[in-house]
């Protein structure tokens, strides 16, 4: 007798160990697909910064004229389809000299537009780079030589 | 021996019913335990683990760091990095150069800040070579190639 009844004994706490277990486990489960969940967006969102970078490299294009008077002109064609927004830009010169402007105001470039920047150099530049804010990512617009 | 059970051979070794009883509900207490922490311990684990690494991306996807020229000099051996800074402020880590950590090279950039970084190089520059950049921020890395022009 004592012997069926222990059997039905552990056969019930076993039982509710087994559910127990897979309470732990279910609950388990869940938190990890939920933070899984969470993981892929943030990777998602991590990808769409790339793609942003991306984006201005390849539909962004600026170039410049340098006249020998010290004017520096800087055409930018914005191809994206969102605003860009300058925050300055960095002028190198040959000996390895630089000069960086910071722009105070929102300079913005609108989609789908060309903006042209005037600046007074002292020598003819080695590269322009302007500095642009897309979203909350910050990249970089080489500017050509032009003709 | 009436009411007793008697294996074939009629020995009465073992323990008693109720002993047994304790004993069978031990070990399935004991299985059932070992099961339900193994379960729980793996599972923290993996929770702990993915946990930390979307709270790295979640500073890397607010971090935003773009670096936008590198040059050398090889007479003063010198290294000079343009760093554009995003919305927020931001911890430059360490520097490499051609996988060499630079002295001083940790550096915090205000939110939009331009800065232009001087650097001493860790190796020899030669002239019209090229080197790689790297530069480490909190939330992430960014490499770049330079040109040494002097």
């Amino acid at each position: 007798m004592v012997m069926y009844m222990s059997r039905g004994l552990s056969g019930v706490v076993g039982l509710i160990l087994i559910l127990i277990a897979l309470v732990v486990f279910a609950s388990t489960t869940y938190n990890i697909l939920n933070l899984m969940n969470e993981y892929m967006n943030i990777n998602s969102m991590i990808s769409n910064k790339q793609t942003l970078r991306s984006m201005v490299i390849h539909l962004t294009e600026g170039y410049y004229i340098y006249y020998p008077n010290g004017t520096l002109v800087i055409n930018l064609m914005n191809g994206l389809p969102e605003p860009l927004l300058m925050t300055g830009y960095i002028i190198l010169f040959p000996n390895g000299s630089y000069h960086i402007v910071k722009t105070e105001d929102s300079y913005i470039i609108p989609p789908l537009t060309t903006s042209k920047l005037t600046i007074g150099v002292d020598r003819e530049p080695l590269g322009v780079f302007i500095v642009v804010l897309i979203r909350d990512e910050i990249t970089h617009i080489v500017v050509k030589k032009g003709g | 021996m009436i009411g007793r059970r008697q294996s074939p051979t009629n020995l009465e070794l073992g323990v008693s019913e109720l002993i047994s009883a304790l004993l069978m509900l031990l070990i399935t207490l004991a299985i059932g335990a070992f099961i339900i922490s193994y379960i729980s311990d793996v599972s923290d684990r993996l929770y702990t683990l993915i946990k930390s690494d979307v709270e790295r991306r979640n500073v890397e996807l607010i971090k935003s760091l773009d670096v936008v020229f590198a040059t050398g000099n090889s007479t003063n051996n010198e290294v000079k990095l343009a760093l554009a800074n995003g919305i927020t402020e931001l911890k430059v880590l360490i520097i490499y150069i051609n996988d060499v950590p630079a002295e001083n090279s940790s550096i915090t950039l205000e939110p939009l800040e331009i800065r232009v970084v001087t650097l001493k190089s860790p190796i020899q520059l030669p002239r019209d070579s090229v080197f790689k950049v790297k530069v480490v921020y909190e939330g992430g890395e960014e490499v770049i190639y330079g040109y040494v022009y002097e």
